[in-house]
């Protein structure tokens, strides 16, 4: 069954790097969360309640739910429902990003396989590093601010994966307290993110570059 | 005492917020930054001791944290004088000072911190802080600098966590990892060479966005110049020390490993880069802020050749990061 929503995560990168509806992006980004729940309660060796509970609040409520919600809100409020330039350009720079998350999955597979180690749990290392290396690109090839705090986002969801494929053991008020960073992280974006709304034209990487030297 | 110092911070941070009496404010600053002083002294009569599992003042993180206790003390004198001086409102000084609190008690935190997961909550923390600190004047140019500062201290600092996850599987084989310093120290020698360089590439790259030195330094430069004058100067200055500080830290739990010649020179190039980049923009800048950002970002890159060179070095690096961090300090509030 983790195998299954592992596939499913993978499938949501080729989405991503296909979409040009920022509604598609923020749906995916709550499906990667819905996701992250299945992956970490299959992966819970031990009923432990404060473990569950900090789980249950990253990814299901947290990346499930409230991230789409706020980021719904602010596309809704700055009138962005698609992404700009002409769609036939970004159908091919899609088609060419597709080939991309292709290569990327494919060689972090053959990455993944290579290492010698039994205790690295190889279909989430290969999910994890395929997001954190897509959510890279997805910054750099879009110039629109929600994608990418969406982009962002990915690159978390790579780093929860990435948690689980090494079998990380941080004393619990760490994770808690990379929890609350992580959260406030995203919550302090999403309320610069609708300040740049209403200052700036667009939410457009173009209009932020007064400050250069 | 911790958890003392932990409670004192959340009153602190609280009253400055809810007065709006500005010289009240002003005081509640002031007073929590004579405590701070206070807890640095406790500190040093405890040190090397373990606290709260996952707390220990050790000498290095003392002095970064007497640094960041007095000149913190200073800054918030100046601030003083530079909000009266630019007719700051009253909600936009306990704001400020609000969250200047939390900003050193987060400083103070990465400096104690025994566990590298907790360190690094603690220096998103100062993301965060910084972040409100940064965004001081709500114009369209702060907050151009207060998302891009935002923005990539974030993704940096997510990679320095995948460092610090990668660990993990450097260790596989040897005894469980739990992060704390001392442990993997004591385990670096056992683990896997290749992993640990990666663990160390991914650290370097995220934490030099806090130190202000190759590759993120950019949004660094930015935040300096568009923070207040006192503010930008604690930016070149204590949260230069906590970037270090957290490279440090990990150089030097590998050090005792085969990757030690490697280190060094990976730490020579981040040096040199960083020293040439700061030279060209020096060149070009007539910006004041910037120029002393720049210079900030040259300096930085001295302390990284420093270490670089070994132990006779590190004594050079830690005296450069106090007379620079008094001088710059000195400058920037002029």
């Amino acid at each position: 069954m983790s195998s299954l929503f592992v596939i499913i995560f993978l499938g949501t990168l080729f989405y991503l790097a296909l979409s040009v509806n920022v509604k598609n992006y923020i749906n995916l980004i709550g499906i990667q969360g819905l996701l992250l729940f299945g992956i970490a309660i299959f992966e819970l060796h031990e009923l432990n309640v404060v473990h569950l509970i900090l789980i249950l609040a990253e990814t299901l409520i947290f990346k499930g739910i409230i991230v789409p919600g706020l980021l719904y809100r602010i596309s809704k409020r700055n009138k962005i429902s698609v992404l700009k330039n002409n769609k036939t350009h970004r159908k091919a720079k899609g088609f060419n990003m597709v080939i991309i998350t292709a290569l990327v999955i494919g060689l972090s597979f053959v990455f993944s396989h290579n290492q010698q180690d039994a205790h690295l749990e190889i279909q989430y290392f290969t999910a994890a590093i395929s997001a954190m290396i897509m959510g890279i690109l997805f910054i750099t090839v879009n110039k629109n601010i929600i994608i990418h705090l969406i982009s962002f986002l990915v690159i978390e969801n790579g780093i929860f994966l990435m948690a689980i494929a090494v079998g990380s053991n941080m004393p619990m008020l760490v994770n808690a307290a990379i929890l609350l960073d992580i959260f406030s992280s995203v919550l302090v974006l999403t309320v610069f993110l609708n300040r740049i709304g209403q200052f700036f034209q667009d939410v457009e990487t173009d209009q932020l570059t007064e400050l250069k030297d | 005492m911790i958890v003392l110092f932990a409670i004192v911070t959340l009153i602190a941070s609280g009253l400055a917020f809810f007065v709006r009496k500005q010289e009240i404010n002003h005081g509640i600053v002031i007073l929590f930054t004579l405590c701070s002083i206070a807890f640095n002294f406790y500190e040093y009569l405890h040190i090397d001791e373990v606290q709260l599992n996952m707390i220990k003042p050790d000498a290095l993180g003392l002095i970064f944290l007497a640094i960041i206790s007095v000149l913190g003390f200073f800054t918030a004198i100046h601030y003083r004088t530079y909000a009266n001086k630019k007719k700051e409102t009253d909600r936009t000084v306990s704001i400020h000072n609000s969250v200047y609190i939390l900003f050193l008690a987060a400083l103070a935190g990465v400096n104690l911190s025994n566990n590298f997961g907790l360190m690094w909550a603690f220096i998103e923390g100062t993301t965060l802080t910084g972040a409100v600190l940064i965004y001081h004047d709500r114009d369209k140019l702060a907050l151009e600098a207060v998302w891009k500062y935002v923005f990539v201290c974030s993704v940096s600092i997510t990679l320095a966590f995948a460092g610090i996850l990668f660990l993990s599987v450097a260790a596989q084989g040897t005894n469980s990892v739990d992060f704390q310093f001392d442990s993997i120290r004591a385990l670096a020698e056992q683990m896997n060479p290749t992993w640990l360089k990666v663990s160390f590439l991914f650290i370097l790259t995220g934490f030099s966005v806090k130190m202000g030195v190759f590759p993120m330094f950019n949004v660094d430069i930015d935040a300096k110049d568009m923070s207040p004058s006192p503010i930008g100067a604690l930016f070149s200055s204590v949260l230069l020390n906590a970037g270090f500080l957290a490279i440090f830290r990990f150089y030097a739990a590998f050090s005792g490993t085969s990757i030690q010649g490697w280190m060094h020179n990976v730490l020579i190039i981040t040096g040199v880069l960083s020293i040439l980049f700061s030279a060209a923009y020096l060149i070009r800048v007539k910006n004041y802020k910037r120029i002393l950002a720049y210079s900030s970002m040259e300096h930085a890159g001295l302390i990284l050749l420093a270490v670089a060179m070994g132990k006779a070095g590190y004594v050079a690096a830690l005296l450069h990061i106090i007379f620079h961090h008094w001088l710059n300090q000195a400058f920037f509030i002029k």
